[in-house]
């Protein structure tokens, strides 16, 4: 039971660490927590069901066209959205951010109404059985794919020029400016590349699920902003740690107390982190900004 | 070849700068001295387009006084802020490739961190420490570096001795002159007005957002009032 949850754990928590770097990304640039987030996870699981269920495949066609969707849509977040609220005070843009949330979540109510849809079964989905714990090949995939996607985001923001640039606008976005960086460009950028994070993450689970519903990135947006607080907001690996703990901790709640308490999870970590440690596992607590 | 004319900018409802207007011509180095509050740095910022102003601001004849920062340090400035900004979780190395962003060929890049790393010896054993660890002396050092990484044509200097040991402030006027030597057009702005006009041709002296004097250093270090408030009186 014990290795079962945590097999369950891990497979969830990289879900949401997935998610948690699109929010921690755009907050260590602008200082903004992009409450629609969430939407472009359910956005990008809607995008990857439309190509499947109307072209009827293949399937890599349909991660493209979900990496290619969501980092768009994140670029027109950000460009028809929040760049005219840039200079607007800290609060104006949370709640701007929560309205572009509502707005994406009943655009996708209209588009594939408020059905919960199945996903179509494109593999296979058998599941194996180790020393009595069950895992399917998704569950092995997941943790896999997870891992080259850090490993590629870690080398991007650390390696390459790019990643520099997007490092030391996050750290002083002015000096920055300064030395020919446009910060604008590097914003558009983390909101593609934390977007398609997002939707890939939802392609996953909706995989993994075998269904999606328009509502689906509320609990999973919460979940991952809690980690990104959980592994200090701003740090890369701290996010991707923090989705890994709440996964287990909400796997364990299931296993060990009742799967009602599944829900309250994020929000007992949540309050624990907050008391004990504002800044996170990772965080230097910064002020930025107004 | 740099030129501010008639600059107005404030925060909020309070004016900072009423009318500045000065000039920095090719290979010359001019200083704006004045007290604290006087508008200077204000003025490097507006003309890096970091502040909103009023007024114009003509490089090579051209007005680049609506262009955002980054497009401005395209056309050939570069900046050093006060406090020396330096990206303090980028390592040194890192810091001096984000001043040379603009530049895409790795061959000029290596030339130029050559260059650097010969006029700042000190920085070379640190390439891949954390900025933010270094000594202030180090950060200035690496802030200018940094800054002469972009291959300027002119070169905007705010408060460069401010907060150092004495050594390290006569290091930085003899960086300034080693670069104007370069060809290198700068704008210092100083509150250390006696090292300020030691480097420099012309200087600009500022009082409450206004230029009140302008002339050339000899000038400005025998004229009384400028002793008496900028200098100790001693000179």
């Amino acid at each position: 039971m014990f290795l079962q949850q945590v097999v369950n754990g891990i497979t969830t928590g990289c879900i949401y660490g997935l998610v948690a770097l699109g929010y921690t990304l755009i907050f260590g640039v602008i200082g903004l927590i992009n409450f629609a987030h969430g939407e472009v996870y359910m956005f990008g699981a809607f995008i990857a069901f439309s190509v499947l269920a109307l072209l009827g495949g293949p399937f890599s066609l349909a991660i493209v066209a979900v990496i290619i969707g969501t980092a768009l849509l994140g670029c027109l977040m950000d460009g028809l959205v929040y760049r005219p609220m840039r200079m607007a005070p800290r609060v104006s843009q949370l709640i701007t951010a929560m309205a572009v949330s509502i707005v994406l979540r009943n655009t996708a109510m209209l588009a594939w109404g408020t059905r919960t849809r199945a996903f179509p079964s494109i593999f296979p989905l058998r599941a194996m059985e180790f020393w009595g714990i069950r895992v399917t090949q998704l569950q092995l995939a997941i943790p896999v794919l997870t891992l080259l996607l850090m490993i590629g985001l870690h080398l991007l923001i650390y390696r390459t020029r790019l990643g520099k640039a997007v490092r030391a606008t996050s750290l002083d976005l002015e000096m920055a400016s300064a030395l020919g960086i446009e910060p604008n460009h590097i914003i558009a950028t983390i909101f593609a590349l934390g977007a398609s994070m997002g939707g890939l993450a939802g392609v996953l689970v909706s995989i993994f699920y075998g269904s999606l519903s328009f509502d689906m990135g509320v609990a999973v947006g919460l979940r991952a902003f809690v980690a990104c607080i959980l592994g200090g907001i701003g740090s890369i690996h701290g996010a991707m740690l923090g989705g890994l703990i709440i996964g287990l901790a909400e796997a364990m709640a299931v296993g060990y107390i009742s799967p009602g308490y599944k829900d309250a999870i994020a929000f007992l970590i949540l309050t624990l982190v907050l008391i004990a440690k504002p800044s996170g596992i990772f965080g230097v607590l910064v002020e930025k900004g107004g | 070849m740099l030129q501010a004319v008639e600059l107005k900018a404030s925060y909020g409802k309070v004016s900072v700068l009423h009318s500045i207007s000065f000039e920095v011509k090719q290979d010359e180095v001019v200083c704006l001295v004045g007290s604290n509050g006087a508008g200077k740095t204000t003025t490097l910022k507006a003309v890096m387009g970091l502040v909103p102003s009023q007024g114009d601001v003509l490089f090579h004849g051209e007005s680049i006084h609506s262009l955002r920062p980054a497009q401005i340090a395209r056309r050939g400035i570069s900046y050093v802020p006060e406090g020396r900004r330096i990206f303090p979780h980028l390592s040194v190395l890192e810091n001096l490739e984000m001043g040379a962003y603009l530049c895409k060929d790795t061959k000029a890049l290596k030339n130029r961190l050559d260059q650097q790393l010969a006029l700042f010896p000190e920085l070379t054993g640190r390439l891949h420490r954390p900025g933010g660890t270094l000594s202030g002396g180090e950060q200035q050092m690496l802030a200018i570096a940094r800054a002469l990484m972009a291959s300027p044509k002119t070169l905007l200097l705010d408060e460069p001795s401010m907060g150092l040991a004495p050594m390290v402030v006569d290091r930085v006027f003899n960086v300034i002159r080693e670069v104007s030597r370069q060809g290198i057009s700068i704008l210092l702005v100083e509150q250390n007005a006696a090292g300020a006009l030691a480097v420099s041709d012309r200087g600009y002296v500022l009082e409450q957002g206004r230029v009140v004097l302008e002339d050339s250093t000899k000038n400005l270090q025998g004229n009384p009032g400028v002793q008496r408030s900028y200098l100790g009186g001693h000179l």
